[in-house]
């Protein structure tokens, strides 16, 4: 097997559990799959820096946290653009590569018309949007994490975004870690699957094999629920 | 109107901003943010001058900077003259007496901002200087303002540090509430009225900006 992208061992004491777990990634994309309280969100800010060790600005791994934490004294645009390194190289070449890289997530997450906005003229999935799209700017992240990246959303459009974003980290080769406790989220991903319960890692492999029992119960929830309004 | 007393007063009171909002800055930070053992200790030192008889301040930075102390003798011998009863020792203690109305405003504008907005920006790369230039400094604006204006204001109208460290010197350390409580010890009521009134004004116009700011600041978008 390839080397890891990631690997780092996180212990932390929460108020109702222990977490002594080791992430290893080695897909483009993972999801930390779990209940409510198992632990998913401490495993992102550990590795995001947030709670000890390297400090989170020397890491290069931007984290959308959950609540959209836009700095409320710059438009969207000036949140988007919060990220930007100082040229190393060739400045120009640098404007032109960030330039389209902005223009790409504006039209990735369809937030052209909130450019000018405020984060407090947004509406909750919007701010959530621009939250992601933000985390996604700088262009030399080592990893990107999402928490719960885009729950509230009207669940079409998160499909459809969460299948557009799968495809422009892969071409960007930019690996993801993302949290969820929805099942479809992470099927639809085709990601690999970290299941967590009560601070450690009960299994990791491909979506369709870990979270086989939860999609059963998935399409049997469905089938009765067709056969209810049919 | 004894318009040096004003004129030094003003100095006084400007400077004495200038220099504790540079300071208090970056002890706000580290009292809002910090995770030292020492920061009760700190924090307590900070904000004595709020409880402490302005008299006993000015009286042991009489005795500090006076000749009867190292620290006395060391200024003396470099400037040349004691530091008490000169513009530079009264500014010394208006900075120790109005420092908790710099930093404690600072604190708690610095304490209001979410935390999840400095975290996010650490981990978009930036570092510590950068988020508090772009981060904190804009969202702080408004305890910025507050902490201005009252720190002037208070150190406008300090009597004891005055009286017991610079004395009554025209031009030097006679400050305007040194003036007024000369006016009334000469018995001229009609001066005193007006130095009175005067300070009375620019006090409760400062306080009602501070006051008609922190109104706006709950209405308005960001």
């Amino acid at each position: 097997m390839s080397e890891p992208l990631l690997h780092e061992h996180i212990t932390a004491t929460l108020d109702s559990i222990t977490i002594d777990v080791t992430v290893a990634l080695r897909s483009p994309w993972t999801v930390l799959f779990g209940p409510s309280g198992s632990g998913k969100s401490t495993i992102l800010r550990s590795i995001a820096g947030l709670r000890g060790g390297v400090p989170a600005w020397k890491r290069h791994i931007p984290l959308a946290s959950q609540q959209a934490a836009l700095f409320p004294h710059m438009t969207v645009k000036g949140n988007l653009q919060f990220g930007r390194e100082l040229p190393t190289g060739d400045f120009e070449q640098e404007q032109e590569l960030h330039a389209e890289r902005f223009q790409d997530l504006v039209r990735l997450f369809r937030i052209g018309d909130l450019l000018e906005r405020y984060p407090a003229q947004l509406s909750g999935g919007q701010a959530q949007r621009v939250s992601v799209a933000r985390a996604l700017m700088p262009r030399y992240s080592r990893l990107v994490l999402l928490d719960e990246p885009f729950t509230g959303l009207e669940q079409a459009l998160r499909d459809e975004l969460l299948l557009a974003l799968k495809q422009w980290t892969r071409e960007h080769r930019l690996p993801v870690l993302s949290v969820t406790h929805d099942v479809t989220e992470a099927l639809l991903l085709e990601a690999e699957v970290i299941k967590l319960r009560e601070g450690r890692i009960v299994a990791q492999g491909p979506a369709q094999e870990v979270l086989a029992e939860e999609r059963l119960q998935l399409l049997r929830s469905l089938d009765g629920s067709r056969t209810f309004t049919l | 109107m004894d318009l040096d007393a004003l004129w030094l007063t003003f100095r006084l009171a400007l400077t004495t901003t200038a220099i504790l909002l540079c300071l208090g800055l970056p002890l706000a930070a580290w009292l809002a943010y910090g995770q030292s053992r020492l920061r009760p200790l700190v924090q307590a030192l900070v904000a004595l001058p709020l409880v402490l008889p302005p008299t006993v301040l000015g009286f042991y930075l009489l005795v500090l900077l006076g000749p009867t102390t190292a620290v006395g003798r060391v200024i003396t011998t470099t400037l040349g003259h004691p530091l008490a009863f000169s513009f530079t020792g009264l500014l010394i203690g208006s900075l120790l007496y109005s420092l908790p109305f710099a930093v404690q405003p600072l604190v708690s504008g610095m304490m209001a901002i979410a935390p999840e907005l400095r975290e996010a920006a650490a981990t978009l790369g930036a570092r510590p200087s950068v988020v508090f230039v772009r981060v904190t400094m804009p969202l702080i604006r408004p305890s910025l303002l507050t902490a201005g204006i009252l720190t002037f204001t208070h150190t406008v109208g300090e009597f004891g540090v005055v009286l017991m460290l610079g004395g009554n010197i025209p031009g030097a350390t006679r400050t305007l509430s040194i003036a007024l409580y000369d006016e009334v010890a000469d018995f001229n009521f009609a001066a005193a009225n007006r130095t009175a009134l005067l300070l009375l004004a620019f006090s409760f116009v400062s306080l009602l900006l501070v006051h008609w700011r922190a109104g706006q600041r709950s209405t308005r978008l960001v």
